[in-house]
């Protein structure tokens, strides 16, 4: 059970406090509600840029980073498809250093050429390390385009193409600034060691007078219902053929999610599960095999990815995959195999408390959500999960209709 | 209305709690370190033995006799141990690196008999399943090409060759085809030889109980099996003649750059001050080199610098991949900001900003009990205790800008650098 005390100030902003006297460290957690999904489709990549450039100075502050070095702070952040989130970590005497940092640059921040033009450059480098200059780098670009054909999560939040980053301008940035970064449209939590009235006492002197801002009302639009079967196809200069499956599945706060979790879990966490034990251990067809979701916000992705040992072919695989997601569909998971993936959540549950900074990501995520309470009712969520809701479920997730595949084919030399 | 220009208070944060771990031994010598820490009822627990690839005759035997301990042992098959833990939410992990063999565990202290258990016959009963190894090897052999076709491996390992040589266990000289050639019984042999308990170190975190100290005692204290060694091999670190070296990868959108050298031990005086060296030069992300070649030129998404310690050697790298057409450019810039080093005082409030800045990572290093045992894990290692970070606090508030330009010269003459590159040729 993780206590938190929870506000509202007069401009919007949601403050939550969780304190944790168990470390000698604060952290100062603020997520705003925007991510890649808010961008518009000609203009990608926009929500992580503008995270890079949240670190180029604020109206009053020059530097973000050194005076938070100078406390014996840290700080990150890390943009999704729904999300953009903002950490630092300083040690509990300097806390106040971490509230005038932040609210500075909720306030307003400094628009700037030069880090417009250098944080262009670094995305562009980003782009290249971890998609381009990667084997297989491009698989979840790829897989998103195919499975969206009208929901925004059909681009990556690097953004759909390099010269989407590119061709940013200052009006962009500033315009979507006053768009998206509102007190309004934000959670602030703090947890660690400092105390409920001590931390509302700073969230109210240094957020308090940031103004209120007009947020528009999202309008995202539904991936329509998919209805056929689609593959690609793709050769790319790699060492081992792949293959990717994904399905649509429910969104975060949906009936469905929990349980679609834990189908996950049974097919591949950990050296007992099915995927490993057959198909890796057994047969010999895969040297990686994971499922895995999503966990979006709007209705998400139900994977599953491969790497084939050489010498398989695509067919055996591909065969092999759904002759296990037709299992599901037709046998009822033992009651034991259940306990176990339900066993292994909470023991996850329990680890995850000893991190201040994982639970204030995690309450600042459920906040914005709908209520950072969820954070308590997750255990229960996973343990109402029954053996039939899986069959029941995984025939309606895994039909071919519900499937977009992707063959990954080493280039034949 | 307040003054956002004005920065609050800034408070004095170098008065660090070093928790001092209990140690005792077991009964055929294996010794314990035990941090009693933590809020919720749980325990990690690691086991190291002297079983890295510093002790083996050829290539990988090491570091698969490790991976592949879980494949079967005396009383439990691979899908036993899995079930095992699986079922309990806890976790096996297997390592080695170039000096130690590791086992760590993590669970709920509700299950520690049950994993404790399990853990005992992994460690001390492994059978290496010919058909699990034989499916294993497979697998492991495509990871390694998938990995080795990636530029910041090509060059990581160029690096480790040029700075120790070809002969030397820290110079990393896997190929594809020793996958190939490994048998069964090396691993068998391997594990014989070198998993010794009377060898064994054994740190236990979490919090946990006298009771669970006596299951450690029953399960691994057991006498009767080989004898701790008195020495061990030693080795000529041989680097390479020339300073520069290139990796091709025609295809590559970016180069990885790896610059550095051989530099002292944990144990030398020199040792906190080069880290705090290294730190001001790309330790954070408001270093010399992150600010000039991320946060002015734009060439790259990431740079840093940091000293590397193994037991016996210690090397000091510039570690960043750049955009090919740059790559050029980079260097001389990495260059620039070593020689500004040597050539010019650090000014007081940059190196107030480390200062504290360190001390800041030096707290976030013992907080929590996770955190404490991976600290208190480095330092094992290299046969040191929670003194040697003390140490490094007096260290961080005393050194001088003089102090850190006399080690910038004595340590990063441009002539002394070794530097791979890997990528396509410009």
């Amino acid at each position: 059970m993780i206590e938190f005390q929870k506000y509202t100030l007069k401009n919007g902003l949601k403050v939550i406090v969780h304190t944790d006297t168990s470390t000698p460290m604060v952290a100062v957690n603020v997520i705003y509600n925007v991510g890649a999904r808010d961008e518009n489709p000609e203009k990608t990549g926009f929500a992580h840029l503008f995270e890079h450039l949240m670190f180029g100075g604020s109206k009053n502050i020059p530097d973000y980073d050194t005076p938070l070095q100078k406390v014996g702070g840290e700080n990150n952040a890390f943009t999704s498809n729904d999300i953009t989130n903002y950490y630092l970590t300083v040690p509990s005497a300097n806390i106040e250093t971490g509230f005038w940092l932040e609210s500075d640059r909720m306030l307003e921040l400094d628009f700037s050429d030069k880090s417009l033009e250098v944080q262009r450059n670094v995305v562009v480098e980003e782009f290249k390390q971890r998609y381009l200059n990667q084997p297989y780098g491009d698989v979840y670009p790829l897989m998103n385009s195919l499975a969206y054909k009208v929901h925004p999560y059909s681009w990556p939040t690097i953004g759909k193409d390099i010269s989407h980053i590119q061709n940013a301008t200052l009006n962009d940035v500033k315009e979507f600034f006053f768009k998206h970064y509102a007190p309004n449209n934000a959670v602030l939590v703090v947890s660690g060691n400092v105390d409920a009235d001590e931390a509302l006492r700073l969230a109210e002197k240094w957020f308090g007078d940031i103004p209120r801002r007009d947020v528009p009302e999202k309008n995202i639009p539904a991936e329509p219902v998919q209805t056929e079967f689609r593959s690609q196809t793709v050769e790319r200069d790699v060492p081992y053929d792949a293959i990717y499956l994904s399905f649509h599945m429910d969104r975060k706060l949906g009936d469905d999610y929990y349980a679609t979790d834990l189908l996950s879990d049974i097919l591949s966490s950990g050296n007992s599960s099915r995927l490993y034990r057959k198909l890796i251990v057994e047969e010999g067809l895969f040297s990686e095999l994971d499922a895995y979701i999503s966990g979006d916000v709007d209705p998400g992705l139900f994977s599953v990815a491969g790497k084939l040992i050489e010498g398989m072919t695509m067919e055996q695989a591909e065969k092999a995959i759904w002759d296990e997601l037709d299992k599901m569909k037709n046998t009822l998971v033992d009651a034991v195999e259940l306990q176990k993936v339900i066993n292994k959540v909470e023991a996850n549950l329990i680890y995850s408390e000893i991190g201040y900074l994982n639970k204030a990501m995690a309450l600042a995520a459920f906040e914005l959500l709908g209520d950072a309470s969820l954070i308590n009712t997750q255990g229960d969520n996973y343990r109402k999960v029954t053996p039939e809701k899986l069959r029941d479920l995984a025939n309606r997730l895994f039909t071919r209709e519900n499937c977009s595949t992707l063959y990954y084919k080493k280039k034949s030399k | 209305m307040i003054d956002r220009k004005i920065s609050p208070l800034v408070n004095d944060i170098s008065k660090i709690d070093f928790l001092s771990p209990e140690t005792w031994t077991l009964r055929n010598g294996a010794k314990v370190w035990g941090i009693k820490a933590g809020t919720q009822d749980l325990v990690k627990i690691d086991f190291m033995f002297n079983a890295g690839s510093w002790f083996q005759a050829s290539n990988l035997v090491a570091g698969l006799t490790n991976a592949y301990m879980n494949q079967g042992s005396k009383n439990y098959s691979a899908q036993q141990i899995a079930e095992a833990f699986d079922f309990r939410g806890a976790y096996l992990q297997l390592s080695a690196d170039q000096q130690h063999g590791y086992v760590s565990i993590l669970t709920l202290n509700k299950y520690f008999d049950e994993i404790l258990k399990v853990t005992a016959d992994v460690i001390k009963h492994p059978t290496f399943p010919a058909k699990e190894v034989k499916t294993q090897i497979a697998k492991k052999k495509q990871w390694f090409i998938v990995e080795n076709s990636k530029v910041k491996m090509l060059a990581q390992k160029k690096f480790s060759q040029v700075l120790f040589g070809e002969n030397h266990p820290y110079g990393n000289t896997n190929t594809a085809s020793d996958y190939d050639k490994l048998t069964r019984e090396q691993l068998v042999q391997f594990h014989a030889e070198n998993y010794r308990l009377s060898e064994c170190k054994i740190l236990i975190a979490g919090n946990y109980s006298d009771e669970m100290k006596e299951q450690l005692e029953f399960y691994f204290g057991e006498e009767g099996g080989l004898a701790a060694r008195e020495t061990f091999a030693s080795f000529p670190i041989v680097p390479a003649k020339e300073q520069a070296h290139f990796v091709d990868k025609d295809d590559a959108l970016q180069s990885a750059i790896r610059i550095g050298k051989l530099v002292v031990n944990r144990d030398h005086p020199d040792f906190h001050g080069l880290n705090i060296l290294s730190t001001i030069l790309g330790g954070y992300f408001g270093s010399r080199l992150m600010t000039n070649i991320r946060e002015d030129k734009g060439y790259t998404y990431g740079i840093g610098s940091a000293i590397f310690t193994f037991p016996h050697a210690s090397y000091f790298a510039i570690v960043t991949e750049v955009g090919t057409e740059v790559c050029s450019d980079a260097l001389t810039e990495i260059y620039f900001e070593i020689e500004k080093l040597q050539n010019d005082l650090v000014g007081d409030d940059e190196l107030d900003v480390v200062k504290n800045y360190l001390l800041g990572e030096m707290l976030r290093s013992i907080d929590g009990v996770f955190a404490m045992s991976g600290s208190f894990h480095t330092l094992l290692e290299a046969g040191l205790d929670f003194s040697h970070y003390r140490d490094f606090v007096t260290a961080i508030t005393k050194i001088t800008p003089e102090e850190i330009m006399q080690l910038a010269q004595k340590y990063l003459n441009k002539e002394e650098l070794f530097q791979v590159v890997a990528g396509k040729r410009q």
